[in-house]
């Protein structure tokens, strides 16, 4: 019949038009959805314990540090791998202070970042090597420089971020993030920064995508009728 | 292997098709909206320079002399403009003002405040409300939060935690559409973000099974040279012949193209259901002279026999070199006919013979055992049109018919002759049923075609194609066994009759089911045959209630057939074999008919296939 003639046409044309990247949606979306998304961030791999502030620790005056650094902006009191230290702001830049002597602590070595990397982890690896990297890698391209980046011999190739700074755990990736994120890049079609969803690309495939699932239902009711309704 | 994959194909995506446009569909809504709107960047001030820290702050230490209770992070901040610390211990935090070490609450007038100051945009804020827990529009934070909604286009509402203040979210309108949307993507429908929910899985794995066989299907049926314009492709002759092999038409055809689509494109549409999709195996055409190997798929739907006389799904054969086809139903494919109804007769409460005299004499194609194609327009009726003589209304009073009968698209519906044509003086005859569906569910469905041919009345005008169909007596005098049961009866009494008009001397044997006596049609008409022609013997044989009479037989029809004629039969395997009816007794009989050892070439059947 004429309608079945064209719609199993144009699913046919389209489905070459779109069918790859369909292909792709599938299969991303199937591993997004199947993966646990606990998994993905890694909250298995890494584990930060904060301990109480013991007051005794605190010694450092405020309005000493005021006045030592006159444009600071605020402060934050934290366990940094058993000591107490102030976290100082002032406008973007961050300086950690002992908080008993009031003495400005250094940016994390490599010695300490390795033994807070280690006592964050919870995986069965060990340290394989570990870098001071002044520059973010894409896949952690939104965090703030210097940090140090902790490889550990697992089979998830786990990587740790710490902030040279501050000793935060900035980020966790695993061999499950990153076929996460790569396949996100495929899910919305943004092969530069995988984060853009508006872009015309993805506009064009999802609205090209669209007509063919339409197509496709209109096959549909072609494709279940009877051969003969009745002799 | 390819029609398993079409077929799984087809059925996998009847239940994943509105979940696939749903995703396609949110994804580009996804897609369209700014995601700085979506984000509430649109309506949000630019974050103000932080002011230095104030001196005379109350120290550290002492504040944490006075909480009481341990304590993992303190940090400084502001409430307003309010200096404030922020103490956190696991999942509780708290505010303690800065120059007092006093305990600090989050009020309506500061919420107020902290929002007035994020928002920009022409819009008021109204009085903050205070929710004790917090919203699904909070997402991820499950404490107590102050809501603060602004009169401006957008809807815009700023959450903030009632434990430090902070801002939570900010929401708008075209957040609450992304996030409807995401939550129809997602496939969540009570929390909206957990995206590893079952279901989600199960509908993603349907759609990578359409993707990976799609793609398989798509590979397997576009042919290269279908990439290469139409024009710049070599042209082929295409000659149409008849059955018969009288010469129809030449039809020039591109290399490349198949021949259902070469067809297609010259206006000319075969028999087709699924619109050349290799699934309805009605397109079969017989290629003159040399015919290519089969494919898979000419194999699921044709015969060994058929393929070896080079029978071929059109759908499926490429033009490569000039071809000559045979097609069916010859000049009846595109030639659209006329008739007008001259009587109808209801043979049992559902089964009507329809009478039509064609508005120009027929041919003899007109063969026992063809079909028509009826062209039913798009109409609605209302129930009252379809009449029923007095002597039915019980039987249709159990239905329940909806007040009006729909069929929105032109439509094409087959119907096999019911007498032969010279036996009715040049009229055709047909036997419609009509085909309802269950009765348990609440509106009953009633079929489109059996709708409309029972709406007709005498000196309405039909249209109609065809004849259409391979199934036909075979010349010579075997013995010949019909065996059939519903509206099966059509194809077969015209066979029956035609074939005792020719003065056949062979036996003949019509076994015939039905559910129950009222249902049978032309018993009288059978039975009186059977006493003219002492060479044809007929069985009535009901499914459900045997009533009394000497000749009725209680079971199934194939079954009743084996003990009363096969089972004993002498020579079995020369006899030819006629069956027609529904999908269940055909394909139990055609079973049993292989487990005799009959060969396929002796049994000819038509199906209602589905």
């Amino acid at each position: 019949m004429k309608l079945a003639f064209w719609a199993r046409r144009a699913h046919r044309w389209i489905a070459l038009v779109v069918g790859v990247q369909a292909f792709l949606w599938m299969l991303s979306g199937l591993y997004m959805t199947a993966i646990p998304i606990e998994l993905i961030h890694g909250d298995h791999l890494a584990h930060v314990e904060a301990e109480p502030l013991p007051e005794v620790a605190v010694r450092a005056d405020t309005s000493v540090l005021s006045e030592r650094y006159p444009d600071l902006t605020g402060f934050r009191l934290k366990q940094l791998m058993g000591q107490t230290v102030y976290e100082l702001r002032q406008g973007g830049k961050t300086t950690l202070v002992d908080s008993t002597t009031g003495v400005e602590l250094p940016p994390l070595d490599e010695h300490q970042a390795r033994r807070l990397a280690s006592s964050f982890y919870r995986g069965d690896g060990s340290i394989q090597s570990m870098h001071l990297l002044e520059e973010a890698p894409s896949e952690v391209a939104k965090r703030p420089v210097p940090l140090w980046q902790a490889n550990f011999s697992d089979r998830g190739h786990t990587t740790l971020y710490l902030s040279a700074t501050t000793g935060e755990l900035l980020a966790r990736r695993h061999s499950f993030w990153r076929l996460y994120d790569f396949l996100w890049m495929f899910h919305i079609m943004d092969y530069e920064t995988r984060s853009n969803v508006n872009n015309g690309l993805m506009r064009a495939a999802a609205s090209v995508g669209l007509l063919f699932a339409i197509s496709g239902i209109w096959l549909l009711v072609y494709s279940f009728r009877k051969r003969k309704a009745a002799i | 292997m390819k029609p398993w994959i079409r077929k799984l194909h087809k059925w996998v995506g009847l239940i994943i098709a509105a979940q696939f446009a749903i995703w396609t569909g949110s994804g580009l809504i996804m897609s369209l909206l700014d995601h700085d709107a979506v984000e509430g960047r649109v309506h949000r001030a630019h974050p103000r320079e932080m002011p230095s820290w104030p001196a005379g702050m109350l120290a550290p230490q002492r504040v944490l002399a006075d909480a009481g209770r341990p304590v993992q992070t303190l940090e400084t901040a502001w409430l307003a403009d309010r200096p404030v610390y922020r103490l956190a211990d696991k999942a509780d935090v708290w505010l303690v003002d800065a120059r007092t070490g006093q305990g600090v609450i989050v009020d309506a007038a500061v919420a107020a405040i902290i929002a007035t100051r994020d928002y920009v945009g022409g819009g008021r804020p109204e009085t903050p409300e205070f929710l004790p827990k917090a919203n699904t529009e909070t997402r991820g934070y499950d404490g107590p939060a102050w809501r603060v909604s602004f009169s401006d286009g957008d809807d815009t509402t700023i959450y903030l935690s009632a434990q430090d203040g902070r801002i939570l979210q900010r929401r708008n309108a075209t957040w609450r559409l992304f996030d409807t949307v995401m939550m129809l993507h997602f496939m969540d429908y009570s929390g909206r973000q957990n995206f590893n929910n079952p279901l989600a899985i199960l509908a993603g794995s349907g759609g990578l099974w359409m993707a990976l066989s799609g793609m398989w299907l798509l590979i397997a049926s576009f042919r290269l040279s279908e990439f290469t314009p139409v024009r710049w492709r070599r042209k082929r002759n295409l000659g149409i012949y008849a059955p018969d092999g009288t010469k129809l038409r030449l039809v020039e055809s591109r290399e490349g193209d198949s021949v259902f689509l070469a067809l297609g494109r010259s206006g000319l549409h075969l028999p087709s259901n699924c619109g050349g999709g290799q699934s309805c195996g009605l397109c079969a055409v017989r290629l003159r002279g040399y015919a290519p190997p089969s494919t898979s798929s000419d194999r699921e739907h044709l015969t060994a026999g058929r393929l070896r006389l080079g029978y071929r799904l059109a759908c499926n054969l490429p033009v490569h070199t000039d071809l000559e086809v045979e097609v069916p139903g010859d000049a009846g494919l595109w030639v659209e006919q006329t008739a007008i109804v001259e009587r109808i007769t209801a043979v049992t409460p559902f089964l009507r013979e329809i009478r039509l005299l064609p508005s120009s004499p027929i041919g003899r194609e007109f063969q026992p055992g063809s079909y028509l194609q009826v062209h039913i327009p798009d109409y609605a009726l209302p129930r009252q049109h379809i009449a029923h003589p007095e002597e039915h209304r019980d039987d249709w009073g159990e239905l329940d018919l909806p007040a009006t009968l729909v069929s929105k698209e032109p439509i094409r519906r087959s119907y096999s002759l019911s007498l032969p044509v010279e036996k009715a003086d040049g009229h055709l005859t047909l036997l419609a049923r009509f085909s309802v569906g269950s009765s348990s569910s609440k509106r009953q469905f009633v079929g489109k075609g059996s709708a409309y041919l029972y709406s007709l009345k005498p000196g309405d005008p039909i249209r109609f194609s065809g004849p259409f169909g391979d199934f036909a007596l075979r010349p010579g005098d075997r013995e010949k066994i019909f065996i059939g049961g519903g509206a099966g009866m059509a194809p077969l009494r015209a066979m029956i009759h035609s074939r005792l008009d020719q003065g056949g001397q062979e036996r003949i044997h019509f076994w015939y089911g039905a559910r129950h006596r009222r249902e049978a049609p032309y018993t009288d008409e059978m039975a009186e045959l059977a006493l003219r022609h002492p060479n044809f013997t007929w069985h009535l044989v009901l499914s459900e209630m045997a009533e009394q009479g000497v000749a009725l037989i209680r079971g199934l029809v194939h079954e009743a057939t084996h003990e009363g004629l096969l089972r004993d039969h002498p020579n079995l395997k020369s006899c030819e074999f006629y069956l027609c009816g529904p999908p269940g007794m055909l394909s139990a009989t055609l079973k049993l008919l292989r487990s005799l050892g009959i060969d396929d070439e002796r049994i000819a059947f038509d199906d209602f296939k589905i």
